[in-house]
């Protein structure tokens, strides 16, 4: 099919007439030795872990369940919302008629300027209390 | 240390391996070895050896340009393919597949040994002349010599174009990269060696 693809130059062939050279005779005794003790020897038995990192359909299977992880918490995940927007209600929001009676638990008395102090009257805030006339300095007497 | 043989291996012998019938006879013989090593059949390495551990050794020694690594290569091949004995059954084309094997293996070697970066690759017999009688023979040394000028990968695309006779597509399932790129290593390294033979750089 890709003979085609073949066609280097036209001079002879750089090789033609060479070999390379055949495997040491030594060799055949050291590699039939060791292949025969690996086919005899019992196999090692392997953790689930090593089972699970060697076996090719379970690490199909955890790339299959990661992705389709990934692709459910896409799916799932809010869409409605717009980009950088928080997912909690901003303060400066007008609060709307459903969440009237969240906004009046949520209200802090203390902090409401017109709110009358407990058995008292209410307190003006624009007018600062002034210290007893026995405590003012003597200077500021008239 | 291991000392290549210095008997070239026979050329011819099932030199064709795709469509032919050596190449037939040798995919019947892959197959009858690795499902009889399937069965646990320890005599089936002998023929599995016979039947290619000089190509596995030839491959080896032009990737990894060391004799001593070369044979570390094909032990571990064999040390492999017991442990694999179990697929062995599902392997549809053997001899591919063992030859990609080896050539992983080689690169895992290469990669290992601190050999390479040491010694130069210009003494590595990676030729031996088979044809001594050829009119004009061409010297084995001198070819070796340049040879271990050029790019392993270039010298694999070679040695599987050349020795084994497999196509680019096939080299280059074998190698790990698209067939196109399996041809232009080929025609890069034939091209240089050519260039080197004539005396050009």
């Amino acid at each position: 099919m890709t003979r085609e693809i073949d066609t280097a130059g036209t001079s002879p062939d750089p090789l033609e007439g060479l070999a390379p050279p055949g495997a040491p005779p030594e060799l055949r005794a050291r590699v039939l030795a060791a292949s025969r003790a690996a086919l005899l020897a019992e196999p090692e038995p392997r953790d689930r872990w090593t089972l699970l990192w060697t076996s090719r359909p379970l690490r199909l299977a955890w790339a299959a369940s990661f992705l389709l992880l990934i692709a459910g918490h896409a799916a799932l995940a809010p869409s409605g919302r717009p980009q950088g927007q928080a997912a909690t209600p901003s303060l400066s929001r007008p609060v709307s008629e459903a969440d009237a009676e969240l906004a009046a638990i949520g209200h802090l008395p203390r902090l409401d300027p017109d709110a009358r102090p407990l058995g008292g009257n209410p307190v003006r805030p624009s007018q600062p209390s002034l210290p007893p006339e026995s405590e003012q300095p003597e200077e500021n007497r008239t | 240390m291991t000392v290549p043989n210095a008997e070239p291996r026979a050329a011819g012998i099932e030199g064709s391996r795709e469509g032919t019938a050596a190449g037939t006879g040798l995919r019947e013989t892959l197959e009858k070895a690795f499902s009889a090593l399937s069965a646990g059949h320890p005599d089936a390495l002998e023929a599995l050896y016979d039947a290619t551990a000089d190509r596995i050794y030839g491959l080896a020694l032009w990737r990894t340009g060391s004799a001593e690594d070369a044979s570390d290569v094909v032990q571990e091949v064999f040390l492999r393919i017991v442990e694999a004995r179990s697929r062995l059954g599902s392997v549809k084309e053997p001899f591919p597949w063992l030859l990609g094997l080896a050539h992983h293996v080689a690169i895992d070697v290469a990669r290992r040994s601190k050999r390479r970066a040491t010694v130069p690759l210009d003494g590595v017999p990676f030729l031996a002349a088979a044809e001594r009688d050829h009119g004009s023979p061409i010297d084995a040394a001198r070819v070796s010599r340049l040879l271990a000028r050029l790019p392993a990968a270039q010298r694999d695309a070679i040695y599987l174009r050349h020795f084994e006779e497999c196509t680019f597509a096939r080299i280059g399932r074998i190698t790990g990269v698209p067939a196109f790129t399996a041809a232009s290593r080929y025609r890069l390294g034939i091209g240089k060696l050519r260039r080197l033979l004539e005396g050009r750089p």
